[in-house]
């Protein structure tokens, strides 16, 4: 369940970083791929970017799941181990669990 | 060099993901933009007003009501308002604006929406000095009368690129952006739309198939009489909604045509005499109905009508002529019809590749005159079998030439030809409307356009001529005439004018230098074949004002100059 799930997680993740690669030059573009860095110092994104992407996987996730957790607020109020798009999909997917 | 337009952004709230939309679309025009003004947009324009000197600038204004009115911001806490506040605080903002207008090239002003989510005073929204929506229908309103007369302004509809998405709480709070994504994309791609405009990317001619197209049915078989068009029939309705939409594009300027597979006099007696047709022959400026290929037919036919291919919008139910149009003229806009014929007419009214940021008397007849011309050209083929020479034709023309100062009343279309004439133009510069007109009241520049009739109608105004004066030679820097007139004599009156209005500020000599681009050789021709002195390799040429350029006997000249010539 969780594995199907995580994959589900991925592809509106996915979505969402093709809608924010359309805002960004050609060579920083966000690659579609697990180990894409999201969070700390060596990630693509500002702090705008990190908005925008998380807003926008909120509402792909919703749109899929019908619920998603706030994902700017929650990632950036604790210490938290998410960096990368795997990360990212785990903590949803154990959070949609 | 590849041409990169700017774009400067003035708004409240934070635009850099708009300016990241702008900077990394890859269609056409290239823009680099930037964005300004976060918090303080009234503050931002009057700094742009300051500092900004370049005149190939364009701006992009999209504030929150709010910004533009500090009343209407105590206004929105549900307090008891006077409109007349807010809407001077409105005409303030206009003042800025539109003295921003004056030093950059094109500037759009986004009008002003309250929220659809928001319930305001709810069914008290409407009444006029209570509710919010009236408030800002109030401010809409004395944005459009005070900016709409700027010719290089534009005013966008918020709902154009609102609507379809939401106000975004999130962005808002997380990084004051208020809108979704979409909202931002929209109005990115409206914007480059308007841009492409006004850089004279529009469509002018639509060619229609009528099978299917413009009538439901194939005349061939079914006949006249049971085409599906008007009646009480929701297809037939169809049919005749979407000639309506044809007939206002048409009186808004763009040229129609035809390109069918029929039998010609079947089809021409079905236009004339079927009692539902909206459109009748006099709406189209040429056809094509006959039984061969439709790419060589639309070949011919827009050389007929003297239009470039990408100027054209090709209209066919079927997708294999479609398919064959598009292959052989890639330029040429070949839109997928709907499947279900009753939306076309919504389908038409979505096309955006008619706008265009200004529209003269000549666009909206257009098509009358390309009826002259045709009439002309029937006459010329009757003459010509009787041998009769290009003088005596000339002559039996009955050409007349009516010469006026830049005006007001003939700017637009003044600066159309300016801007778009390639042939007949001696130095091909280009210069938007507002700087036209302020080049032209310089003390030492004279203009003068030019409209053309016959006997068979009126060409417009079709051509334009500058001289600049330093000290007693005259210069004449440009000279332009539409190819609608072209060797018919009109290019030697307007020497002949030059020649005049140069004599009587005193100058001994005009001057003509010809700058070559890869389209105006046929001005070159002329002047090389002209009375005028060419006295190197150079290409200038020189006439002694001793005497008058000669005009031709064959034009009358009414000059309505405001010297009382």
């Amino acid at each position: 369940m969780a594995k199907n799930s995580k994959q589900k997680v991925l592809d509106a993740i996915y979505i969402a970083v093709a809608q924010v690669n359309e805002l960004r030059p050609s060579d920083s573009q966000l690659e579609c791929v697990e180990s894409e860095l999201v969070l700390g110092e060596s990630s693509k994104l500002d702090s705008l970017g990190f908005v925008t992407l998380m807003v926008g996987i909120e509402q792909a996730v919703k749109d899929g799941f019908g619920s998603c957790p706030s994902l700017a607020i929650e990632l950036t109020k604790q210490e938290t181990s998410v960096k990368d798009i795997g990360d990212l999909a785990t903590f949803i997917t154990d959070t949609l669990d | 060099m590849k041409e990169v337009t700017k774009l400067t952004i003035i708004s409240d709230f934070n635009v850099e993901q708009l300016v990241g939309y702008f900077n990394n679309d890859t269609s056409l025009p290239e823009i680099q933009a930037t964005g300004i003004g976060f918090g303080d947009p009234v503050g931002a324009m009057i700094s742009v007003l300051q500092e900004l000197s370049d005149d190939a600038q364009n701006l992009l204004i999209w504030t929150l009501p709010e910004s533009a009115s500090n009343s209407f911001y105590e206004a929105r806490k549900m307090t008891p308002y006077d409109p007349v506040n807010v809407i001077k605080d409105v005409e303030i903002f206009c003042d800025i604006v539109k003295k921003l207008s004056a030093q950059v090239n094109s500037i759009f002003v986004c009008n002003w929406k309250i929220p659809v989510i928001e319930q305001g005073y709810g069914m008290l929204d409407l009444k006029e000095g209570i509710g919010l929506r009236s408030l800002i229908h109030e401010m809409n309103g004395v944005l459009y009368k005070k900016l709409s007369s700027l010719s290089n302004l534009f005013l966008l509809d918020t709902d154009l690129y609102i609507s379809p998405y939401k106000i975004s709480s999130q962005m808002w709070y997380l990084a004051k952006v208020p809108f979704e994504l979409g909202v931002l994309r929209n109005l990115m791609q409206l914007v480059k739309g308007c841009i492409r405009r006004t850089l004279g990317e529009t469509k002018k001619l639509i060619v229609c198939d009528l099978d299917d197209t413009l009538w439901g049915g194939i005349l061939g078989d079914y006949g006249s009489d049971n085409l599906k068009l008007g009646g009480h029939d929701p297809e037939g309705e169809a049919f005749k909604d979407f000639q309506l939409v044809l007939k206002g594009l048409r009186a808004k300027g763009i040229l129609l045509a035809i390109i069918s597979k029929n039998t010609e006099k079947v089809a021409l007696e079905a236009i004339i005499s079927h009692p539902e047709m909206v459109l009748r022959l006099d709406d189209f400026a040429g056809w094509r109905i006959n039984w061969s290929d439709k790419a060589a037919n639309l070949s011919s036919l827009v050389k007929e009508i003297n239009i470039g291919m990408d100027s054209v919008v090709f209209l066919d139910d079927n997708p294999s002529e479609r398919a064959r149009v598009k292959e052989a003229f890639p330029q040429v806009l070949v839109p997928e019809l709907p499947q279900n014929v009753m939306d076309y007419p919504q389908f038409l009214k979505g096309l955006d590749c008619f706008d265009s940021p200004s529209v003269s008397l000549e666009d909206r007849k257009r098509t009358e005159l390309y009826h002259a011309e045709r009439n002309r050209k029937d006459e010329l083929t009757r003459l010509d079998e009787k041998f009769l020479s290009l003088d005596d034709w000339l002559k039996a023309l009955d050409l007349q030439v009516v010469v006026e100062p830049l005006l007001d009343s003939n700017k637009v279309r003044a600066s159309q030809l300016f801007n778009k004439t390639n042939q007949m133009n001696l130095s091909t510069r280009r210069m938007n409307e507002k700087s036209l007109v302020e080049w032209a009241i310089n003390d030492n520049i004279e203009v003068f356009v030019i409209h053309v009739s016959d006997k068979f109608g009126d060409y417009g105004l079709t051509g334009f001529a500058s001289i600049e004066f330093e000290g007693t030679q005259a210069c004449l820097i440009d000279f332009i005439l539409s190819c609608r007139v072209i060797g018919k004599g009109v290019e030697k009156t307007i020497l002949h004018i030059a020649s005049i209005i140069s004599q009587k500020r005193g100058a001994v000599v005009m001057t003509a230098e010809f700058i070559e681009t890869p389209k105006n050789l046929p001005c070159l021709e002329f002047f090389k074949k002209s009375k005028m002195e060419n006295h190197n390799s150079k290409n200038t040429f020189e006439w002694n004002l001793n005497n008058a350029y000669p005009k031709p006997e064959n034009i009358k000249i009414q000059m309505d100059l405001n010297d009382g010539t």
